[in-house]
């Protein structure tokens, strides 16, 4: 037997490696420039020596420990909920327009925080909490519906992703009649809050995101291979054993904790879940092993890098996040699939 | 493994698609399933598969209950993945797959890639492929794991003349030799009485003749199923040789 098909597989292997370690260095980098930016920009080796715990500038530590590193781990970790999201969105509806942003899951979020500033907590929590809360029960509400709705024709890809746009739909208009109907004030809040800000982070509310984060994981890793041969249709996927609804729900599920936590607590963020799981499929193809942490990666390394442009910009101007990854996702994404000459859709 | 269906019964709605079929298929043969378009020949086969619910009884071994050792191959349809046809076979064998891929997962591999004569594409994006190269590389995917059970739809439906041979071959060379229970759809009626071991011929879901391949095939099944008027040869080794000659009357697909 010649060694072809195992050569093959090794190639394919080595490049998912490279392309996962130059991500994590492209990572390390843009989360250092995240820290080192802001009103004061600090040397990039002050930030590393004080992240390191090597630092004797009590000034520069207040700042990156009190202010900073909060934010740009936020930015890290939210971008790779939002990359994963996306990536295992698009594998179980076979659409690579799927995003929790275009399927109505982030309009849900939206309409569950705009609710609270206009109505008041509806839980007794300190607002800081009752806003994510609200906009994390109503991503998993939007998230449960389209797969309800979905399912009542056997939960195949077309209706649910029928169901996830009268979803967006609903919840867009739900959202403009809590806008009409609020006070000045409430509605500048809104707006702020669909915006989109990496401002409002903190230690617990990062530990918070990182838990959820964390406890995908392990139904990820063991549902790799069943993902994987999703890709390959319904009927095939069930032919080599996967039962394929059990696994959509599954996936369901996991797509709305990741989603209700990135934005519940950094607003709505477009494009990171389209993009990210984008970039990855073209790098590194569609083995879940290596789609879904290089997915996760991407979303963290777009996340941040458009936090470090957020704050450089307009020097001593700070624009929220979701218009920049907006503004450069949308250029970028045209780049991708109309410079990407493989048509794998 | 043996398979055996009582009555089975496959619905659509109120079509039923799979009409009270008995069947059996025993380790070591062929099972060829012909009809003309729309008898049921997919159907059945995806109903033994466990794909869409069935009435009646289904047993493997005597035990029902879908068993892992199946190996399925569906109609082609040319999927848009970025899978390269090694990670396409590699997916045969999902039930053994570790998190890493093991040596002797891909020698599997390998062994059936070089024996379909395909090892070449290995590295090849299976959406970039022929649809005859595509039907090889499912072959291989649904050979993958040695299975018991070989379920195959139209196996050699988009292959040139050579590779249909190659794969007739094959499937010969691995029912008689691992004792795998194989049935497949043929639509080339030659085809299935020169390799199959047994042919069942459908007809609107029903089961019309059951048995070898000269006692299923001849003048006035073709003309009573297919409609079409045809002359049978038996050629060197004593192979059923089909001729068509014209269409009788008129036929409804």
């Amino acid at each position: 037997m010649s060694d072809g098909p195992a050569a093959a597989y090794g190639r394919l292997a080595a490049r998912r490696a490279a392309v996962l370690v130059l991500a994590l260095a492209g990572l390390s980098v843009a989360g250092l420039l995240d820290v080192a930016t802001g009103p004061a920009f600090l040397p990039v080796g002050d930030v590393a020596r004080s992240v390191l715990r090597l630092s004797q500038d009590r000034t520069v530590d207040a700042i990156v420990w009190t202010i900073r590193l909060p934010v740009a781990l936020t930015a890290l970790v939210v971008g790779a909920a939002l990359g994963l999201s996306g990536a295992i969105m698009q594998t179980i509806l076979n659409n690579p327009l799927a995003s929790s942003y275009t399927l109505g899951v982030s309009a849900g979020a939206g309409f569950g925080a705009a609710l609270v500033i206009v109505a008041g907590p509806l839980l007794p929590l300190p607002e800081s909490f009752a806003i994510p809360a609200s906009a994390f029960v109503f991503a998993a509400i939007a998230c449960a519906a389209v797969y309800l709705i979905g399912g009542l024709r056997g939960a195949t890809p077309e209706m649910l992703v029928l169901a996830g746009i009268a979803l967006l739909f609903l919840f867009q208009a739900l959202l403009s009649l809590l806008q009409y109907v609020a006070s000045p004030e409430a509605l500048q809040q809104i707006v702020f809050w669909l915006f989109g800000s990496l401002q409002k982070a903190s230690w617990g509310k990062l530990l918070i995101v990182a838990l959820v984060v964390a406890a995908c994981l392990p139904v990820l890793v063991r549902d790799v291979w069943p993902l994987t041969a999703l890709r390959l249709g319904d009927e095939r996927a069930r032919g080599l054993g996967v039962d394929v609804r059990a696994l959509r729900l599954r996936s369901f599920v996991l797509i709305s904790a990741l989603t209700g936590v990135a934005v519940a607590f950094v607003g709505t963020i477009g494009f990171i879940g389209l993009v990210a799981p984008h970039l990855a499929r073209i790098l590194i193809g569609e083995d879940q092993r290596g789609l879904l942490p290089a997915s996760g990666l991407f979303g963290a390394l777009l996340l941040s890098t458009a936090s470090v442009a957020s704050k450089t910009v307009v020097p001593g101007a700070l624009f929220p996040i979701g218009i920049v990854t907006a503004l450069v996702g949308v250029p970028f994404f045209l780049w991708l699939i109309l410079g990407n000459r493989r048509a794998f859709w | 493994m043996k398979i055996e269906a009582q009555a089975l019964t496959v619905r659509y709605r109120a079509l039923r698609a799979v009409d009270r079929i008995d069947l059996v298929a025993v380790p070591g043969e062929i099972l060829g399933v012909v009809g003309p378009n729309g008898s049921g020949k997919s159907t059945l086969l995806k109903a033994i598969a466990g794909l869409v619910p069935v009435e009646g009884s289904l047993l493997f071994d005597g035990k029902p209950g879908r068993p892992r050792a199946i190996g399925y191959m569906p109609q082609d349809i040319a999927p848009r993945t970025a899978l390269t046809v090694v990670e396409v076979v590699l997916l045969g064998r999902l039930g053994r797959l570790g998190f890493r891929v093991g040596r002797e997962d891909l020698d599997a591999v390998g062994a059936v890639l070089e024996e379909l004569g395909i090892a070449v594409l290995a590295p090849r994006f299976i959406g970039e492929l022929s649809g005859g190269q595509r039907q090889l590389v499912f072959l291989a995917q649904a050979l993958a794991a040695s299975p018991s059970v070989l379920l195959l739809d139209e196996p050699i439906s988009a292959l040139d003349l050579r590779h249909q041979l190659e794969v007739l071959e094959l499937l010969r060379r691995v029912t008689h030799g691992r004792g795998t229970a194989t049935i497949a759809v043929l639509h080339d009626l030659n085809a299935a009485a020169g390799f199959a071991d047994m042919l069942a011929l459908l007809d609107r879901g029903c089961l019309r003749r059951h048995g070898a391949p000269a006692d299923v095939l001849d003048v006035d099944a073709l003309r009573e199923v297919y409609g079409v008027h045809a002359v049978i040869e038996r050629g060197a080794a004593g192979r059923t040789m089909i001729v068509p000659i014209g269409t009788v009357g008129r036929h409804q697909a």
